[in-house]
């Protein structure tokens, strides 16, 4: 494919130029400062990756990622930038996604306000786009311009042009290396025999306790603070693919698809939802990840946090018999009043399923393998509950009705057109506006 | 091709429905007391990356239904008609290749 290999080229090029500090804003300065402008698959993938890969950043450069429309993080973003030496990458495919747009002419105006001429947009703005057109009419050189395909899906989209930022944070090797990490997982996906392939595996238990055990929700519980958006990343990844209740025949599907996704890093999690997971009444099959080797070796936090990740799922597993329990508070010295009052509560069932991915070092190979990883696992579990994984329709909806309730925010009018509820909210946030 | 198999309609669905019943009252301490290879049998090593599954809820039996599962739902045909960059996208009528942004196997230009 030569248009992969020349946007990958160009890709190499801008990083190199823009970290080597060649690339020189309006005042001759070198950029610092990176703020990515999208939202979906043009910020979730770049923000985990970025986090998660965080020992690898260019000391010189910091990211920023902008995606909400809500003006506060658009704000808060540009008080600890500099025009000078901040470079705004605007992704969005069709360069019309509303969120973006907004964020972005939001960015420009404040931009020219300090920079004054026209002329130095091109110096501080690049798209990730494929409009041309559009693209040169808000002032960026087509030259800056990096394109992606229809065949790239929103939430696999880090790996395209989307990833500019990745590669401008952490350098483009590392890039490649995240990139050939995924490639070498894709080959096992493909060459590997099912009973020995990591990702069929890890869908089909998934199916067996959401098909058959009833299970609702699967937790990615990762040991290791730099992974902290990895379960937000897989949420779009898992339920915007398998969310869907339509099979590939047109038929409503009589059974579960795509379970709730949720997770936190371990060991925060321990201490704030995992009672549910040892004692409540829902099963909930969760994934543990840790790294053997730690980027940051403080004193003895490394063995600490291992520690725990072996523990929890040991202890999922194993629980805790009433027999033992008894033993243990005989042990503590309470009475036998004290003990049958208390007992039940302090047994664990266990059998509660869990996988554990224990990787050497959380390096950008590793971290593009186990992204890919969890693509080919939604992608065989999408396959088995007969859906198709790689549209969206469900998003559709609300941005409808959003594009026709705007302008009924601005106008004086009471608001009828809806339900008495939405008519009802519409109207009292109306109201608070005209009592400030 | 890619397929379009209801899961349920397999003689593997309806095995797994009755195999459950065999599992849920089975405890995981207990597979582990009663196979001490279990460990080497549910794990396995991709590179620097170690999967274990030993801690599921299942036996051979399960894995190899399941396995079943997927043959029955033409798993290996919908990975090739993905890699071969067949319209899998089928409601927007897209290939689906981000496997292609990632394969090294094409030299970089320069």
């Amino acid at each position: 494919m030569p248009e992969v290999k020349r946007v990958l080229a160009q890709m190499k090029d801008f990083s190199e130029a823009l970290i080597s500090g060649s690339w020189k804003g309006y005042t001759g300065k070198a950029i610092t400062h990176i703020v990515n402008i999208g939202i979906g698959g043009s910020d979730l993938g770049p923000v985990m990756v970025t986090e998660a890969l965080k020992p690898y950043k260019v000391p010189h450069i910091t990211t920023h990622f902008v995606s909400n429309v809500d003006g506060t993080h658009m704000a808060e973003t540009l008080k600890g930038v500099d025009p000078e030496t901040t470079l705004f990458m605007i992704a969005s495919k069709t360069f019309t996604t509303q969120e973006t747009m907004t964020n972005a002419h939001t960015a420009r105006d404040w931009f020219l306000q300090k920079a004054g001429s026209e002329e130095y947009i091109k110096k501080h703005f690049v798209a990730l786009s494929t409009n041309t057109e559009a693209v040169k009419a808000f002032g960026i050189d087509p030259k800056n311009m990096f394109a992606f395909w229809d065949w790239v899906g929103g939430r696999y989209s880090l790996w395209s042009a989307i990833g500019l930022s990745i590669a401008c944070t952490i350098g483009f090797e590392n890039f490649q290396a995240l990139l050939a990490g995924a490639h070498a997982m894709d080959e096992h996906f493909r060459r590997q025999p099912l009973e020995k392939n990591a990702p069929v595996l890890l869908a089909l238990l998934g199916i067996w306790y959401n098909n058959f055990f009833g299970a609702d929700s699967h937790a990615l519980l990762p040991y290791d603070q730099y992974m902290h958006r990895f379960a937000a990343y897989f949420q779009q990844g898992d339920m915007e693919s398998n969310g869907k209740s339509v099979d590939r025949n047109g038929d409503p599907v009589p059974y579960q698809t795509g379970p709730i996704i949720w997770g936190e890093p371990g060991t925060n999690g321990q201490h704030a939802f995992y009672q549910l997971i040892h004692q409540g009444t829902k099963l909930i099959p969760c994934d543990f990840l840790a790294p053997a080797i730690s980027h940051n070796p403080l004193g003895d936090h490394h063995p600490k946090l291992l520690a725990n990740f072996f523990a929890q799922t040991e202890a999922l597993m194993n629980g805790k018999t009433e027999a033992e329990v008894e033993a243990e508070m005989q042990k503590e010295g309470l009475s036998e009043k004290e003990i049958q009052a208390l007992k039940a509560y302090k047994v664990f069932e266990g059998n509660r399923p869990t996988n554990s991915i224990l990787f050497k070092k959380l390096d950008p190979r590793t971290l593009g393998s186990l992204i890919a990883l969890y693509e080919h696992k939604i992608f065989v579990q999408g396959v088995i509950w007969n859906i198709y994984s790689f549209d969206q329709w469900g998003v559709e909806l609300g941005k409808q009705l959003a594009k026709k309730i705007l302008p009924e925010l601005t106008s004086e009018a009471q608001i009828s057109t809806h339900d008495s509820s939405t008519n009802g909210l519409i109207n009292q946030y109306k109201a608070f506006r005209k009592e400030a | 091709m890619f397929p379009s198999i209801n899961p349920t309609t397999t003689t593997a669905w309806q095995q797994l429905q009755a195999h459950y019943s065999t599992i849920r009252p089975l405890h995981l301490r207990s597979l582990f007391a009663q196979d001490p290879k279990r460990f080497r049998k549910f794990s396995l090593q991709f590179e620097d990356i170690l999967l274990d599954y030993a801690k599921n809820r299942i036996t051979e039996e399960t894995l190899s239904l399941l396995l079943q599962l997927a043959r029955e739902c033409r798993l290996p045909e919908a990975i090739e008609a993905m890699f071969g960059g067949e319209k899998i996208n089928f409601t927007e009528s897209r290939q689906v290749l981000h496997i292609a942004l990632r394969n090294q196997a094409i030299p970089l230009l320069k």
